[in-house]
């Protein structure tokens, strides 16, 4: 009994998770002018509108160059400074690594608008490097969690055991524990990249004129919805499945190697 | 680039000169002097705490000690960095890199000495010829039994032919059938290849088994150096005796007619140095007749039956209880629990222990 209750509730928790994302995919096949449920005729209309579309597949072809770019500043820095926070001993360590996580606590429009007034200072408004930098703030924060705490669980006498077979500092560093580190930077980065692709708030206050697709898809809301809007979201759906998927392998391959 | 087999000593000396090693309040290594012969077998034997594992991270330059120093055939290490001292290095866990194949694990101290991949490859799979793993040069790591994993881990040790090599309880993992069968294989490759060995064990049974020369470890301090008889068959302290596997320790005192009792077991017709505390009596000299009188009597209360040997406890009259072993006869039996013995002990025998 307590069984069957507990497949009803673990039923309607993934309903309520996957519903939402699943209805999207046949408003997006509609033929008509207007989000419909269920869509009277399927069709691709939307699909080739999207990329008919310049604004569409300019803001598309952005949000990507943003999202690399903060991604390997993110995973650089956060790398770096995980390496920092995990091996060194200098004080203020717990510290370093509360501001570099604090971007995922405090509220997205307190760091936009701080983000904003600092920018329009330096004159920074409406540069794809200033866009960058501003969503590397926001995705720092995973690559930090993510690289510190599989660096934690590292056993340090691989890198004794490189050093001792002739592997400098450096050295022993790149050969042996970037390798062990490699899925998790790979894990954050995709997350990085998936926290500046869909980032809104920010972009909203310091793109300027700039428009990468969330900021698209945002106007569209505002001005006039149609299904463009669901066929981006299938596709981005359908990108973020294949990514983590990606990385889910990797991890494993890791554990396979790693583990025990 | 012969990697093995030619008889030639090519060992190197390695002296541990006053080290000392402080970690906050604790002191992990106190006054730490040890000459090591080129291309001897050397065992650092003590419990864990002992400081022998100091020693040898002191040595492989894991540890900057906070005194003294150590010299590689006559040249001063200590400043020099881990990587530039040429000691190879066999882990408890055998460090193996789990992202490289057998092979590359086995190249990696090449590759670092600036061979490129494919004569590292090649020399590599020398070494592996040598632990008789041939055939899995291409196998990952967590695709390797223990064992296997244990012998790769000295082939990559040796590999770059360093004169020093160190092992870290290298055995430690391994279940005792496997560990027994390591023992006489790590022997044999040391023969082979001539360098000075210095290895870290708690294990007593490994260090009889493996070593030139013993040193008994406790609390940061060498309490004695010597061969594996010496050790045995001459303990200097009580912990020494007990350590190396002298099942036998009672204390000895003097009786009330003036003569040396042993406590427990009986009177004892030796000359005993005025300062013993305890007498050692190794499970050897106990020979035990059955049905016999003599000054020490006692009752067999177990049996441990191993084929070739017999193991026995026995409860002296005294009071104390006595472990001993008897060889059996070819279709021979063995005492049963309850029979009388007479102990037949020759005093000359006995190691009587200051402390």
């Amino acid at each position: 009994m307590t069984r069957f209750l507990l497949g009803v509730y673990f039923a309607i928790a993934v309903a309520f998770l996957v519903l939402p994302l699943v209805l999207l995919v046949p408003i997006s096949l509609t033929s008509s002018q207007f989000l419909e449920f269920p869509p009277k005729e399927l069709s691709l209309r939307w699909y080739r509108e999207f990329f008919v579309d310049a604004s569409w597949v300019n803001a598309t072809l952005l949000s990507f160059k943003v999202g690399v770019g903060a991604t390997l500043v993110a995973l650089v820095v956060g790398t770096l400074a995980s390496v920092a926070i995990v091996r060194g001993s200098f004080p203020g360590r717990r510290l370093l690594h509360a501001i570099l996580v604090a971007p995922l606590i405090i509220p997205t429009v307190i760091l936009a608008l701080a983000l904003f007034i600092v920018f329009l200072r330096w004159k920074w408004v409406d540069s794809v490097p200033a866009l960058i930098f501003a969503h590397a703030v926001v995705a720092l924060p995973y690559v930090v969690l993510i690289v510190s705490s599989a660096l934690r669980s590292f056993d340090t006498t691989l890198e004794r055991a490189a050093r001792v077979l002739g592997a400098g500092p450096v050295r022993a560093f790149f050969s042996v524990t970037l390798p062990y580190l490699g899925p998790s930077m790979f894990a954050s980065s995709l997350l990085a990249f998936f926290a500046s692709f869909d980032e809104l708030i920010i972009t909203l206050f310091v793109s300027g004129g700039l428009q990468t697709l969330p900021v698209r898809i945002w106007t569209d809301l505002v001005l006039r919805l149609d299904p463009t809007v669901a066929a981006a979201a299938c596709m981005l759906i359908v990108v973020s499945v294949v990514g983590m998927a990606v990385a889910e392998y990797f991890r494993q391959r890791n554990v396979r190697r790693y583990g025990s | 680039m012969e990697l093995a087999g030619n008889g030639l000593a090519k060992g190197a000396s390695v002296v541990f000169r006053g080290l000392r090693q402080v970690y906050g309040s604790t002191v992990a290594l106190e006054e730490f002097s040890l000459e090591v012969a080129a291309g001897e077998f050397l065992t650092l034997l003590g419990p864990s705490g002992s400081g022998k594992t100091t020693a040898l991270n002191a040595l492989a330059g894991f540890i900057d000690a906070t005194s003294g120093h150590i010299a590689i055939d006559g040249v001063p290490i200590s400043d020099l960095p881990t990587e530039k001292r040429n000691i190879g290095m066999v882990f408890q866990n055998y460090s193996l890199f789990p992202h490289l194949d057998v092979l590359d694990n086995i190249a990696f101290p090449l590759r670092m000495r600036g061979l490129a991949r494919r004569p590292a490859r090649e020399r590599a799979q020398t070494a592996l010829d040598l632990v008789r793993l041939a055939e899995y040069g291409r196998r990952m790591p967590h695709q390797l039994s223990g064992g296997q994993k244990q012998r790769v881990a000295f082939a990559r040790a040796i590999v770059f032919e360093p004169r020093v090599l160190l092992m870290d309880e290298p055995l430690g993992a391994l279940d005792l059938k496997l560990r027994e069968a390591m023992q006489l294989e790590i022997k044999q490759f040391q023969r082979q290849i001539g360098c000075t060995v210095i290895y870290v064990t708690h294990d007593q049974g490994e260090a009889l088994t493996l070593s030139d020369r013993i040193v008994v470890m406790d609390k940061g301090r060498v309490l004695q150096v010597g061969t594996p008889k010496e050790i045995y068959d001459a303990p200097r302290t009580r912990f020494v005796a007990e350590f190396i596997g002298v099942n036998n320790v009672v204390p000895v005192a003097r009786g009330a007619d003036g003569g040396w009792v042993l406590d427990g077991v009986g009177p004892v017709a030796a000359a005993v140095p005025a300062e013993s505390r305890y007498a050692a009596l190794r499970p050897e000299i106990l020979r035990a007749v059955p049905g016999g009188t003599g000054a020490v009597m006692g009752t067999i209360t177990d049996v441990i039956f191993l084929g070739d040997v017999v193991r026995y406890a026995a409860r002296c009259d005294a009071g104390g209880s006595l472990l001993f072993a008897q060889r059996r006869e070819p279709g021979g039996g063995a005492h049963p629990i309850g029979d009388r013995v007479a102990f037949d002990i020759d005093p000359a025998d006995i190691v009587f222990l200051p402390e």
